[in-house]
Parts: C-alpha cells; structure tokens; sequence
C-alpha cells in the first residue's frame, strides 16, 4: 500500500477490489485489495444508491423515494440508453391467473416445475404473492399494461406493457422516469460503479466509488441497491461459468451488461448460485437481423419446428428457451418455424405477423411446401413428410405419436400460403445465475449472511430461474424485487 | 548557442522533417494521414475548443454537435434511404459521439445488434 492518502482511505471505507486507480493512470494489480492514490474528486450523500437504470433499479429508485428517502440513481451509459435490457425486453410481466391462494400456488408449482426444482421456493412464493399487488402499483404510477391472457401451456397470465410485444417497454420506463423524477430522485448517467465502500467499523456497505467523465466520485448512502443487470455481455465470465464458447452466442439484450454489480458484490464475499454451465441462461431462437425483437415467441409454440433435415427436433409447446437451446445441437444451428394460412389467421399467428412487419423483418410466404423447403435450406421429400406425419398425429390439439411427440397446442400444417420464420438462431437473452439474495432483497453471503446495507434487484438476483424459462418472468422478478429493494433500503434511511 | 548556430539548427531540423514527409508521401500518396473527424472540422476553420469548450479532451455534448448540424429530426432526413435509419432509431438523443468519433474511426453502434447494412 503505497501513499498514505489511499491508506488512510483504505482503512476509512474498508475498500476492497481488484483494481488500483491512479490520479491520471489505471493498473491492474491482480485480485487484491485495491488502492486508491488520491482522494475521489468529491463526496455526495444521499440515504439509498440505486445502481443501473433497468425495470429492476427504477422499482427501487422510486420505491425507496415514495418511503421517504433521498436517492441518487447512477448509470454508467448515456442517458439515451437508460434502460438496459428492460428497454430491449419483449415487455412481458407473468403472474398467478387470479388473485387467489389457490392461483398463486399454481404459479409457484409451475416455476418450480420449469426451474427443474432447482428454484428457490421461497423466492418464487414471494414473487407469486407480491407481483399482482405490485403490476397495479406501476399502473398506480401510469403504467399503461394490456389485459392478462393467457400464458398457454401454463397457468399462469402474462400482461404485457402496452401497445404491444417489444414496442411497450420504452413507454413504460419513460412513464417511470418521470415518476422518478416527480418525487426527487437524482439520476446520473456516465457514473460507472468501481467499488462498494464498507464502514471497517460496523461492516456495513456505505455506499461506493465511481468514475464519472469528472473523475472519481464517493456516493455515500445507507443502503444500496445493486440492479445492475446480468453477465451476457462478459465474455470472461461467459466463458467461466456457461462453458468455453458461451461468449460466442448472440446476445440479445444490452451489450454493456457485464456483471459488474457480481464483481463487486462477490469482492465484499457475497455468495451466488446456479451460475454453471448451459442451465443457468436464457437462450431464445431469433432472427439474426434483429436478435432482441426478432423473436417469434408469440407463435412459437403453436407451430412446428424444422432443422435442415427437413424434421422436427422438439416439442416446441415446451415454449421458447427450452426450443431455443435445441437450436444450439441441430445441424449449423439455425432452424424455421413453420406454420399455415391458418395459423396466420389465428391470435398467434397474426400477431407474430404483426410483430415482424413493424420491425422491418422477414416471413417467407409460398404456396407450396417444395418452396418452402427451398427458401429455408431443407430437403422438400424430407419436409413434406414431416408434415405429412405431423398432421396425421394431431388429435384435439395434440400430437402424442409424432416424432418427437408434442403435448398440447397442436396445429395441423395443411392450408396453403405456407409461411416459415427462417432463419432462428440461439440468442442468450439473460443470465440465470446470480447473487444470493432473500425475500427482503439483501444480499447474502454464501453462507447465509446478511450483507448489512446491501441489496440487490433484477437479473443480478440469482434462486429464479434455472434451465428453462416461462416468459415474463425476468420482469415480474425485476419488479417485484425492486420495490422490496427500494423500500427495505429506505427502512434504513 | 548562438543566433546562427540556432538558425542552422532550425533549417536542418525543418529540412529533415521536410524531406521525410516527402518521403512518406511518396510512399504512402494516399493513405499517409487518416483524416479524423476532428481533422476535418479543423479544415473548416475550427478549432478545438470549438467543439471542447475549454479544450480539455471531454466527449463532445449532443447540443454542440447539433447547435451547427441541425435537429435529429433534420439528420434522420439526410439519412432517409438507409434501411435503417441511424437518426431515426429506438435510442432517440443518442449522443452523436457514440458513433462520430473525434479522434478514431467513425463505428456503427447500430450494426451491434442489427448487422450492417
């Protein structure tokens, strides 16, 4: 430790991190306690910091400001792309289909179900028992959500931010700026979080150190709340956790989600969970062109899945992640979705349609199937029989003897236009694994602890998900986490 | 050092720098400087401070760049036949910054997600 102001800083906060600043310099010094020469260019103090401007950090902002507290909100981008990966996110928010006892515990069994009862159940019941409350707080607050439907094949509802898939989002987050906003919380943009401060007296998290485009800056709180997105964006922790060539999938959402709020979580002994290997992300087939809102998740379900062999290769109403990590084992993992005029005519089929017209994406449409093979790379023998056997496999709506069989929402491919979505490649949409947290949103070591005046909302949160996914889960999690945070923050304001 | 020998210093230090900016020159007629975005707003006459303010290396704000280039709104018409439109995207207010670089090769944020073109 050399100078004796970064010594004296150091003993102060306590600062512990990987990384040394320099006054005009930055040197890596390897995964030891970090060293700042020089004093930050200056100190604010609010009562709760809340990191990154997501769905998960704008619950927080405003519900730790509506209890009363003084809160600052840094992102390290622009203000222009505030957001990050809720701006980019289909818009989706998943619930219990009633507001019912009865309701909730189906939902809970269903997430526990697709987590391959790997979830934490009791994070998913305190989801279940506060995301309906929670979905009318933000409409409280102007959110302009659609009606629930249902979320086929579970019972569960999803509501999306209005008017519609991949449009809503970025309406919804405005309306939450200014909420934000009326009720005084400060938010700076281009103030990247480096380091949480830790009190060496009490051990408490008292806020952290930032660089900013003037320098260093200390945002001193008594709490703060880490909503700072996942790791799809860092290859190093890609590549660490997922497996050697995870950090070669597209990824879909923000492209500066690099986990910085597990860094600096884990440099202060914070515990995670379920970050291993292909289980702990979201992968989802999408269009290359636009791999956030080419995402034909509307439809995917109710129609049939083809590789370049010309054949099926899932159940698709298993829905799309679990279709989408099958992409990555079919041959040049790129697969169609097919479906018919029928299909284009029903409530799915339409608005996928609808979805793809508006973000200038194409659906192939041809009369015959032989096209069809041709356009999406396929033997047209091959495809022809596959669909010949699907059809007749099909009984109310389901399709147990086909190859592979299909459980529910079984269409018959049979009344020309046919329309193929082509190509869909694997997409990581989010990471699954994150930090420990419990149901009042603090951050725990990994063996328990409470991490005192630190809390954590949104993806950065880990005991949701694990293996495969029920859309619109990741947003209800970000709100229902967020305002916990927020409000549990500003308790100890 | 006196006044001659300076100015035999001067003439040969000129002299050289001369000779080898011919020389690069010749080898490179084409490609021998980059011409930086910065490069050219000099060559219309500006200065650094034009754009920095007090001349510091600072990321250049969105209303300097439009205060001379016109609104969005007028860029996304210039901008019109693309496919997709950069001055008409879903980040409106986008920092000009963030792909009209200064000092380094201009980039297409757009094309990371979307592709180019």
């Amino acid at each position: 430790m050399s100078g004796t102001i970064g010594r004296r800083e150091f003993i102060k906060y306590g600062v512990l991190a990987g990384a040394a600043f320099g006054a005009s310099r930055f040197s890596v010094m390897g995964a030891s306690a970090a060293e700042f020469v020089g004093s930050p260019q200056r100190s604010e103090i609010f009562d709760v910091i809340v990191i990154g401007s997501g769905m998960a950090g704008m619950a927080a902002a405003i519900s730790a400001a509506e209890n009363g507290a003084k809160v600052v909100l840094l992102d390290k981008q622009q203000q222009a792309l505030a957001g990050g990966s809720s701006a980019l996110a289909l818009g989706g928010f998943s619930m219990p289909e009633a507001d019912t006892a009865e309701a909730r515990q189906l939902f809970v069994d269903e997430y526990i179900k697709k987590s391959g009862g790997r979830a934490d159940r009791a994070l998913i019941q305190f989801l279940a028992e506060n995301v309906t409350l929670d979905i009318e707080w933000l409409i409280g607050r102007g959110a302009n959500l659609m009606e629930a439907t249902p979320a086929h094949p579970y019972r569960t509802v999803t509501r999306l931010a209005a008017p519609g898939s991949f449009r809503g989002m970025p309406s919804l987050l405005a309306v939450m700026h200014t909420e934000a906003k009326k009720l005084g919380v400060a938010e700076v943009y281009r103030a990247k979080a480096k380091v949480l401060l830790v009190d060496a007296a009490t051990g408490r998290v008292v806020g952290l150190r930032a660089s900013t485009p003037s320098g260093l800056v200390d945002y001193r709180a008594k709490a703060t709340v880490l909503a700072t997105g996942g790791y799809a964006a860092n290859p190093k922790m890609l590549e660490q956790w997922v497996g050697p060539n995870a950090d070669e999938s597209i990824v879909r959402g923000a492209k500066w989600l690099t986990g910085d709020g597990f860094r600096m979580a884990e440099e202060i002994g914070a515990g995670a969970i379920q970050m291993g290997g292909l289980d702990s992300i979201h992968v989802a087939g999408v269009s290359p062109k636009n791999p956030a809102s080419g995402q034909p998740g509307a439809v995917l379900s109710h129609v049939i899945g083809i590789n370049k062999l010309g054949q099926r290769f899932i159940d698709e109403s298993l829905g799309y992640v679990s279709f989408g990590k099958a992409i990555i084992e079919q041959p040049g993992a790129e697969v169609a979705l097919v479906f018919d005029q029928a299909m284009a005519e029903a409530t799915p089929g339409k608005s996928v349609i609808d979805q793809y017209t508006h973000f200038k994406l194409d659906i192939i449409k041809v009369d015959t199937l032989e096209e069809l093979a041709g356009r999406i790379g396929c033997p047209a023998s091959a495809l022809v029989e596959t669909v010949t056997k699907f059809n007749s496999a099909v009984r109310d709506g389901k399709a147990p003897t086909a190859t592979p069989p299909k459980a529910a929402l079984a269409n018959k491919v049979e009344r020309a236009p046919f329309y193929a979505i082509y190509p869909l490649k694997p997409g990581l949409t989010q990471t699954f694994g994150g930090l420990r947290i419990n149901t009042g949103c603090q951050v725990l070591e990994a063996d328990g602890t409470p991490i005192r005046g630190l809390y954590a909302a949104g993806e950065v949160t880990g005991g949701f998900f694990s293996i495969d996914y029920i859309g619109g889960g990741s947003l209800s999690r970000c709100v229902v986490t967020g305002r916990a945070a927020g409000k549990n923050a500003a308790k100890e304001a | 050092m006196s006044v001659s020998m300076r100015r035999a210093l001067i003439e040969t230090v000129v002299l050289t720098v001369g000779l080898f900016s011919a020389y690069l020159g010749l080898a490179q007629p084409q490609s021998r400087k980059p011409a930086w975005l910065a490069d050219k707003h000099v060559a219309s006459g500006l200065t650094c401070a034009s754009c920095h303010g007090d001349a510091r290396p600072s990321d250049v704000a969105l209303d300097t760049c439009l205060s001379c280039h016109g609104s969005y709104k007028e860029l996304a018409r210039k901008t019109a036949s693309r496919s997709m439109n950069p001055h008409d995207s879903h980040y409106p207010g986008l920092e000009c910054t963030t792909c009209h670089h200064g000092h380094r090769k201009q980039e297409n944020f757009c094309a990371d997600c979307h592709g180019q073109d």
